[in-house]
């Protein structure tokens, strides 16, 4: 186990929050629109939505005003 | 009372997948962050495990992947590969192949340290090894169920070229509702499924668009 978590955003958790900071998307639509893998797309949502960073709505996301 | 304290040992027992049954869920640690298998819905996936990080042989391995990885993509399919060690682990043995061999692995590793995944799929051989994953190979399709495994033991590489020949003719056979005889090829004919009547293994011996040897080995152009 690592000493300590790292909670830092990457590369590709901020872009996929930046697809969606003033639309909400579908997974596709992110997919498409910053060219990553489905599998990716929804891996990192799960993750930031965890961490209450993006919200789910009707199958569609968009990020959390902080 | 005996001195030697008796111990109940419980052992799960678990099935292993089976072609066409759906393949098991799990929720896991990569180089990429976790993943489940769901995050895989609607795409193919070919999960793979290898022995251990700092090998020679998996170290061939991984640059076949990623070599033929361009093209599994175009196919709709990821990769995704297993060993039981630490992300940590995972994480420089890729830099090291970069930095070594000049090759960049983009496709996830799972750190399967509690074998869990290791252990629904099947992928260790007690006899051969009981802490490393033999070269298990599983193909999933779009609907997450289980279409192919392949199992090589820990002394010999897989061959990339039949990774992609598989997935091909899988992925074919669902298309066309057809077959593909050995050695299969895009662009070879394919075998159409056996007459089930008298009356369609006689219609099939006239089909000009099919070339039949006899009813029930029949072979035509996609």
């Amino acid at each position: 186990m690592a000493c300590a978590k790292d909670n830092s955003l990457s590369e590709t958790d901020i872009k996929i929050m930046q697809s969606i900071k003033e639309t909400s998307l579908s997974i596709d639509d992110i997919a498409t629109q910053t060219e990553m893998p489905l599998f990716r797309v929804r891996s990192v949502l799960r993750k930031l939505a965890e961490n209450n960073l993006v919200k789910e709505s009707e199958g569609k996301y968009t990020v959390v005003e902080q | 009372m005996s001195d030697v304290q008796q111990v109940e040992v419980k052992e799960e027992v678990r099935s292993l997948p089976r072609i066409g049954s759906p393949a098991p869920q799990f929720e896991a640690v990569t180089t990429h962050g976790n993943l489940k298998l769901e995050d895989y819905k609607g795409s193919w996936l070919i999960l793979f495990s290898h022995p251990a990080d700092f090998t020679p042989v998996c170290t061939t391995e991984f640059i076949g992947f990623q070599e033929i990885y361009p093209q599994l993509k175009e196919m709709n399919t990821e990769l995704l590969g297993l060993s039981i060690d630490s992300v940590h682990s995972h994480i420089a043995w890729v830099r090291n192949i970069e930095q070594n061999f000049g090759t960049k692995i983009e496709f996830p590793v799972i750190a399967d340290l509690t074998m869990d995944v290791a252990q629904r799929y099947g992928m260790i051989m007690p006899d051969e090894s009981s802490t490393e994953a033999s070269r298990a190979v599983f193909v999933i399709d779009d609907k997450q169920v289980v279409r192919a495994i392949i199992y090589y033991p820990l002394s010999t590489g897989r061959n990339m070229d039949e990774m992609l020949r598989l997935v091909k003719a899988l992925q074919t056979a669902d298309q066309h509702q057809v077959a593909t005889p050995a050695d299969w090829r895009e662009g070879d004919k394919v075998i159409v499924p056996p007459a089930v009547t008298q009356e369609g293994a006689a219609s099939r011996m006239e089909d000009k668009n099919m070339e039949c040897v006899d009813f029930y080995f029949c072979k035509r152009d996609l």
